[in-house]
């Protein structure tokens, strides 16, 4: 274990025995960082916080603040942060809101310079959320979804399995999964083009292009063959039943 | 030389005795900082990275970090700025790839306000400004003089002309003509940055002249190669008008708009992150 000593490291920490941390870092109680987890210089984790194998911190990432939020962190709220994540400098992760809360981060993530991660967020594995992306609270990212520079989300957004959302789009409603969402307002504006699929242009043509009634449209997808085009089917009925054309709106307190 | 002892110098790190560190900087082994220049607190060097004279950077900047880019492959690449730059808190400057040339560069005396993004391989000439959170997507190339607004995102391989004007918010996916105002979500062509011009000392016969060519190119419904072949016999002598036309035809036989997406050595879409706006 390599500890800068300009740094400032709780004793409770429980730190794998290969674990980096360079200047001017502080590391609070409660947090735990698995083997090969690497802190550049100026890392701030305030617990509680358990981190698995091989993440890299750059300078200035704050994981483990309070909520943004009117109302204050939740007492027995933590972060659980996967394997393999980037931290890019000035990234923000914070505690949940929720009572027995959790914000939580899979494996193999990127996370761009200033990007954020809202309180009681979900995000799964192999997203990237690009420069100045920012999650609002209670957010759900699912596997393999790029946010581009500058976009965001409203609180209880779903963002869709490998799904692209633009630069500066503002991600009112949730986004389906294997689409490219696009325009000033809220648009899916077509198939992603990393799986871009025959039968997933079918179904966005079926839906978005043909003028049929979404539940028209629905009962075609959900008799496709391919399971993709049937989970997007399911997908869009999770979020026309939530408020707002966001599924995670269901799930909310007040 | 005045470095505060809470700063971390590593040894290897070359700095000028005129040069000033303040508290809780770090300064890495490869790190060169020219006379005069002052980082002010907590301020990270980081990577092969020279500064020149006189420059001041402000606290929570990073510069040097590695790129956010998926063909990175650890190179020992490189990060250069010149003399009497401003760098503001937050900044963030990534070094270069190896495929994309091998250096970040900054000219001189250019202000680059808090949080700007400044990613891998691209290039800001002299006297430039860049707002609040504008942003650089990798292999950008930002000609002197030109301004650029605060939140403004640049796509990969995109050039900004000379003394051109970035709006606010605006989504930049293609190159921007020198001495034009660009803004908005598309990313359109508004006007000639006359503001700008006459600032700068450039001579209203020649202002007057820019505005008859943005009048031709983009409101008179021509089609664009008569356009600019008209404008080429009504201005022969017109250096600035020449420069105009000549950045428009590298842009339109880019692709995509793009006169740099002839240095791109990866695919378009079988390598994402090319796609990605940083």
């Amino acid at each position: 274990m390599k500890i800068h000593p300009a740094s400032d490291v709780d004793r409770s920490a429980e730190l794998a025995e290969d674990v980096e941390i360079g200047p001017f870092c502080r590391i609070g109680p409660g947090v735990h960082l698995g083997p090969g987890c690497r802190l550049l210089a100026r890392v701030s984790i305030t617990g509680p916080v358990r981190a698995g194998r091989d993440n890299l911190f750059y300078p200035n990432v704050a994981i483990g603040g309070p909520p943004q939020d009117l109302q204050p962190a939740s007492p027995d709220g933590r972060i659980e942060i996967g394997d393999g994540n980037v931290f890019r400098e000035g990234v923000t992760v914070h505690r949940p809101k929720r009572p027995g809360g959790v914000t939580r981060i899979g494996s193999r993530n990127r996370f761009h310079c200033f990007s954020h991660v809202g309180h009681d967020s979900t995000v799964g594995n192999g997203v990237v959320l690009a420069t100045y992306a920012v999650l609002g609270g209670h957010t759900v990212v699912q596997d393999g979804a790029w946010i581009e520079g500058l976009g965001g989300t409203h609180q209880f957004v779903t963002v869709g399995r490998n799904s692209l959302s633009h630069s500066h789009v503002p991600l009112t409603e949730d986004v389906p999964p294997f689409m490219r969402v696009d325009g000033n307002h809220f648009q899916v504006l077509g198939v992603n083009p990393r799986c871009r699929t025959e039968a997933l242009e079918r179904a966005y043509a079926t839906v978005w292009k043909s003028g049929l009634p979404r539940p028209e449209a629905l009962a075609i997808l959900e008799n496709d063959p391919s399971p993709e085009v049937r989970e997007l089917a399911a997908f869009l009925r999770r979020s026309a039943a939530g408020r707002f054309g966001r599924a995670g709106e269901a799930g909310r307190g007040v | 030389m005045a470095i505060h002892p809470s700063a971390v110098v590593e040894p290897g790190a070359v700095v000028d005795p005129t040069a000033e560190i303040g508290p809780w900087c770090y300064v890495g082994p490869k790190v060169r900082i020219g006379p005069g220049t002052r980082l002010l607190h907590s301020v990270t060097l980081l990577g092969r990275t020279t500064l020149g004279a006189r420059n001041v950077v402000h606290p929570y900047a990073v510069i040097g970090g590695d790129p956010q880019d998926l063909k990175f492959r650890g190179e020992d690449s490189v990060t250069l700025i010149g003399d009497d730059n401003v760098l503001r808190e937050g900044l963030t400057v990534h070094k270069g790839t190896l495929l994309g040339g091998g250096k970040t560069v900054i000219g001189n005396r250019n202000y680059l306000m808090a949080g700007v993004h400044v990613a891998h391989d691209s290039i800001i000439e002299d006297q430039c400004i860049l707002a609040n959170a504008a942003m650089l997507a990798g292999h950008v190339k930002v000609e002197f003089g030109a301004i650029i607004s605060g939140m403004v995102a640049v796509h990969h391989f995109v050039t900004i002309g000379r003394f051109a004007f970035i709006g606010g918010v605006s989504r930049i996916n293609r190159d921007c003509p020198p001495f034009m105002i660009t803004q908005g979500f598309a990313g359109e062509v508004r006007g000639v940055n006359s503001v700008g011009l006459r600032r700068r000392g450039f001579k209203p016969e020649v202002i007057n002249a820019l505005r008859e060519a943005h009048r031709m190119i983009w409101r008179s419904g021509l089609p664009k190669p008569d356009a600019l072949a008209e404008l080429e016999r009504r201005f022969p002598e017109m250096e600035e008008v020449r420069l105009l036309i000549s950045f428009l035809k590298a842009s339109d036989r880019g692709r995509l708009g793009r006169a740099r997406e002839a240095l791109r050595t990866t695919p378009a879409v079988a390598e994402p992150e090319a796609e990605l706006l940083e």
